[in-house]
């Protein structure tokens, strides 16, 4: 990998509530994101995906939220150290965010332009006329035709996927060089979602940002991101890159979730393996592997004992007690 | 034509067309410029000095010549009732101004700050609405002596409470919206935050909260006039006009002395709070999504 660490996380633990309700929403989750490398973090909903990079923008309420430990170093700084000051102004400038939903992410009162031009001249101090030209390149930029005139009009005039155009735009502005995306395509239909995706690998080479792009979709994944954490319930389950993580899998959760995913190459009739039973709990999570109970190679040691991270390959690791046994049955399990 | 030629109502341009669609309030509005007019223009409606004493015209029934007659010490009714109306007008939005601002800057730091200011603020706000408002300002006004700006300061500084407390529970929810979430990943300010895109949210509830303390301030300081604690004699205001009804004789045999700051009072309220009611449908955002 060229470059060092953009972002390095380290450790980070965030729970939410306290006492018997305590919710740990990331459990010692700890990645390093290079220059200009794109990563996605993958995993069912309420794994701890976007809480994971939300305490790194600080945007965690609290209360109840609470982040229990961890580092995540971004040019040098601590963002769970910092002032919120210190914060402030990396936020925006070197570090932006696009969310799910655009309209409610978009502030319906101001038009479009006014959001992108006070981003403008908040990090960049532009103003006027070269803050509006800038920002109607910045429309333009991510193929909202006629951006000279719809800069004036506001969020609700915008259809679902022009909308998330805006939103990257403002995200882009003032040219960060790392970009989180909480899945900005979900919301949309398959066909803009592929645009959307094509916009963001374009900026990305053009611009060179590392991007950390959260997802449920592991299509979207692996049309984008270079590597892949998994998570399941809190916990990175496994970490590889694309190619790693679809030809060879190495944790049963990652197996069963490649399984399910529908193929052109199968045979019509042929049923989708799901993996049986429903994620667990997050107030009550079982003392072991969290994934123990779904488990079709699940022992006692899994129910009891947090699996070690393995290194299953080059820059491939997984948290599992029965990676030989999985390695055995050259990655085919008996969901049924 | 193209999609270009859609025109763009911003939400202040689509709440006054709903507005205007608000029968009752619109005539309110009305009444409610023509009084602002004639109490301000009052000179051009009246030949008389509201302070001009006429020994020989004490106690005069409406004439041609007064039409609305004459107080004890022989001023014209109507004159005062105009002059006056300049103190009450300006005492009701002076007040209300003021408990509006210190409403919102206290409302917007226990909601967006949250944590101790939230509960400070909260705390403070619990004390001053848990005093009678009447008992505290008869006590404040009795110390301070009366006096217009006094008036002004004990109505606007006891009457923000509400305000206070509706505009934390707007930025409470606001804190929580998207939109807001995202602002502050875009590394806006604080200031800009509250000010650019959480105040404008608030401004719908906010508008008719704010009508409805100008009436009440009216109301007020004719309440603390008509006791003797509000703006003092000779300047007139509707409050203190009527005071002159606390004499029996002139409450049951000389009513021209008493009712036309008592109508004044009335028809100006009731018109506000009607201005209100039509502010507030028209900013009401459920009804305005409906609307495009």
């Amino acid at each position: 990998m060229a470059g060092q660490a953009l972002l390095s996380v380290d450790g980070l633990t965030t729970s939410f509530g306290r006492g018997p309700g305590k919710v740990r929403a990331v459990a010692d989750m700890s990645f390093d994101l290079a220059e200009g490398e794109v990563l996605a973090i993958v995993g069912e909903s309420g794994s701890g995906k976007s809480v994971t990079m939300r305490s790194i923008m600080g945007i965690i309420p609290m209360p109840p939220g609470v982040i229990e430990s961890g580092t995540a170093f971004f040019d040098g700084a601590d963002l769970l150290a910092i002032d919120e000051e210190h914060l402030r102004r990396l936020r925006g400038k070197d570090i932006a965010m696009v969310f799910q939903d655009a309209m409610t992410s978009l502030n319906p009162v101001l038009t479009v332009g006014r959001q992108i031009t006070e981003v403008l001249e908040e990090h960049l101090g532009m103003t006027g006329k070269a803050a509006r030209d800038r920002a109607i390149a910045l429309l333009d930029e991510v193929g909202i035709p006629d951006a000279a005139h719809r800069i004036d009009e506001y969020p609700h005039q915008f259809s679902g996927g022009m909308r998330q155009r805006a939103m990257i735009a403002l995200a882009i502005a003032c040219g960060p060089r790392l970009l989180i995306a909480d899945e900005p395509t979900t919301a949309l239909d398959v066909t803009i979602q592929a645009q959307i995706i094509d916009l963001v690998v374009g900026l990305q080479t053009a611009h060179d940002m590392g991007i950390v792009w959260i997802s449920h979709d592991l299509g979207v994944v692996a049309r984008i991101a270079q590597k892949v954490i998994v998570m399941y319930a809190g916990r990175v389950v496994e970490r590889a890159t694309v190619e790693d993580l679809f030809d060879a899998p190495a944790h049963p959760y990652t197996i069963g979730l490649l399984a399910s995913l529908p193929r052109l190459d199968q045979e019509p009739g042929e049923h989708l393996d799901s993996i049986p039973g429903q994620p667990p709990n997050a107030s009550s999570l079982p003392p072991g592997c969290a994934f123990a109970p779904r488990c079709p190679l699940a022992t006692e040691t899994c129910r009891v004992e947090v699996p070690p991270v393995i290194t299953v390959g080059d820059g491939h690791h997984a948290a599992c007690h029965r990676l030989d046994e999985v390695r055995r049955r050259e990655g085919r399990l008996p969901w049924t | 034509m193209a999609m270009t030629d859609v025109t763009i109502d911003s939400p202040a341009r689509v709440a006054w067309r709903r507005f205007r669609q608000h029968r009752i309030a619109m005539v309110a509005l009305a009444v409610l410029g023509v009084i602002v007019i004639l109490c301000a223009f009052a000179p051009f409606f009246s030949g008389y000095d509201p302070l001009g004493l006429n020994m020989a015209a004490i106690r005069q029934p409406p004439s041609a010549e007064h039409w609305l007659g004459t107080d004890t010490l022989g001023r014209d009714v109507w004159t005062r009732t105009l002059y006056g109306g300049r103190v009450s007008l300006v005492i009701g939005l002076a007040a209300a101004f003021l408990s509006t601002i210190i409403g919102i800057v206290l409302g917007v730091i226990s909601g967006y700050f949250g944590k101790w200011a939230d509960m400070l603020v909260m705390r403070i706000t619990d004390v001053v609405m848990a005093f009678p408002p009447i008992i505290i300002m008869l006590t404040v006004a009795a110390f301070t002596g009366p006096g217009l700006v006094n008036v002004i300061f004990i109505i606007g500084g006891l009457r923000w409470p509400p305000t206070a407390r509706l505009v934390r529970g707007q930025i409470l929810q606001l804190r929580d919206q998207d939109f807001v979430t995202a602002a502050r990943t875009l590394g806006l300010t604080n200031a800009i935050i509250i000010t650019r895109h959480m105040l404008p949210h608030v401004v719908a509830p906010l508008v008719a909260n704010i009508t409805f303390a100008v009436s009440l301030a009216i109301l007020t300081e004719a309440g603390l006039s008509f006791l003797g604690l509000g703006v003092p004699l000779p300047t007139p205001t509707w409050g203190n006009m009527m005071e002159a009804a606390r004499d029996l004789r002139i409450m049951r045999e000389e009513p021209w002395m008493w009712i036309p700051p008592a109508i004044f009072t009335l028809i100006t309220v009731l018109c506000i709070n009607f201005v209100g009611d039509g502010l507030r449908d028209a900013f009401d955002p459920q009804q305005l999504i409906g609307e495009k």
